[in-house]
């Protein structure tokens, strides 16, 4: 049995049950996307500039 | 990759947060689809709103911080780049979360309302805001001194601001086919577990801006830093070609066989 299947089984039995599951996998996917990428864009900028000249270190 | 660069925008301070909002999602996740009833209306389509809510409100938020942000730039005496950076930075999140609002709550208009877009008030100011904020961005991106485009920025983002109370009332000023507020201060209507399943929604969704935020306004430090020291190195390399070939005028020319 899949996770989804899994939480289907817990509570959503019910009609659109499927496209709530979809709703909530594609909206957690774009915040994983846009966060996968400011992490990857900070690493990249931040190995140009020395750790002692950031105000954060 | 170097230490450095493994480290990014993150400190031990930012790492808790960061997992305080990772656990919070996950509590989302847990109330949104599982605890939480059912709507005696709405059925299972009413889990997006756990969703569609904080995201509104996050909107809100960042686009109010902007605004701050850009007056505090604009005032003399608390003029900083800092201000402009931050401002840059809770915009863009500002953006990422009205699309997901408008996202969300298309999805949710289509199983309740059975069409996936109105031009209600509601719905038209939000999507107005959402186009707003993406030319606000795009005005950012234009090339120009960071003096010079942090306060034609600071400008564009108060004047797209006047439209988040607009989007806030507008279910009041007009007729709409979107819901008036469900929350209020004084008298909730919205059962007990829904009530506290938007409210772990809107917690996490918060401190996950919080660390968005954070991390965004960091790295536009770092992209002014290394634009600022990639100027200095071409100025200088500039300059040492410029001396060579005064050095070499010195000189004189070179008589060739």
């Amino acid at each position: 049995m899949s996770g989804l299947q899994v939480l289907a089984a817990l509570n959503l039995g019910e009609p659109g049950a499927s496209s709530v599951l979809v709703g909530y996998a594609v909206t957690f996917g774009v915040i994983g996307a846009y966060t996968a990428r400011l992490v990857a864009r900070a690493r990249r900028l931040s190995q140009r500039v020395p750790d002692e000249d950031k105000p954060w270190t | 990759m170097s230490a450095s660069g493994l480290r990014g925008t993150g400190t031990g301070a930012s790492r808790v947060l960061g997992g305080l909002a990772a656990a919070g999602l996950l509590w989302v996740v847990v109330f949104g689809l599982v605890l939480s009833p059912p709507d005696a209306v709405q059925g299972e389509y009413v889990r997006y709103l756990y969703l569609h809510v904080p995201a509104a409100w996050l909107a809100y938020l960042s686009f109010g911080i902007t605004a701050l942000a850009s007056g505090l730039y604009l005032w003399r005496r608390t003029r900083s780049l800092g201000w402009d950076r931050l401002a840059g930075a809770s915009a863009e999140i500002g953006v990422f979360f009205t699309g997901l609002c408008l996202l969300t709550g298309s999805l949710w208009g289509k199983k309740t309302w059975g069409t996936y877009w109105a031009w209600d008030a509601r719905l038209t100011t939000t999507a107005l805001l959402f186009l707003l904020f993406l030319g606000y961005l795009a005005l950012r991106r234009i090339p120009a001194l960071p003096e010079v485009r942090a306060k034609r920025a600071a400008i564009a983002g108060l004047v797209a601001f006047i439209d988040v109370p607009i989007v806030h009332k507008s279910v009041e000023w007009w007729r709409t086919l979107h819901q008036p507020a469900t929350v209020k201060v004084e008298d909730a209507e919205i059962d007990g577990l829904m009530l506290f399943s938007l409210f772990v929604g809107v917690v996490a969704f918060t401190l996950l801006f919080a660390w968005l935020l954070l991390h965004r306004t960091r790295v536009a430090w770092l992209e002014d830093e290394v634009e600022a020291r990639g100027l200095d190195l071409a100025i200088a390399e500039r300059l040492a070609e410029g001396r060579a070939v005064d050095a070499a005028a010195t000189e004189g020319p070179e008589v060739r066989a």
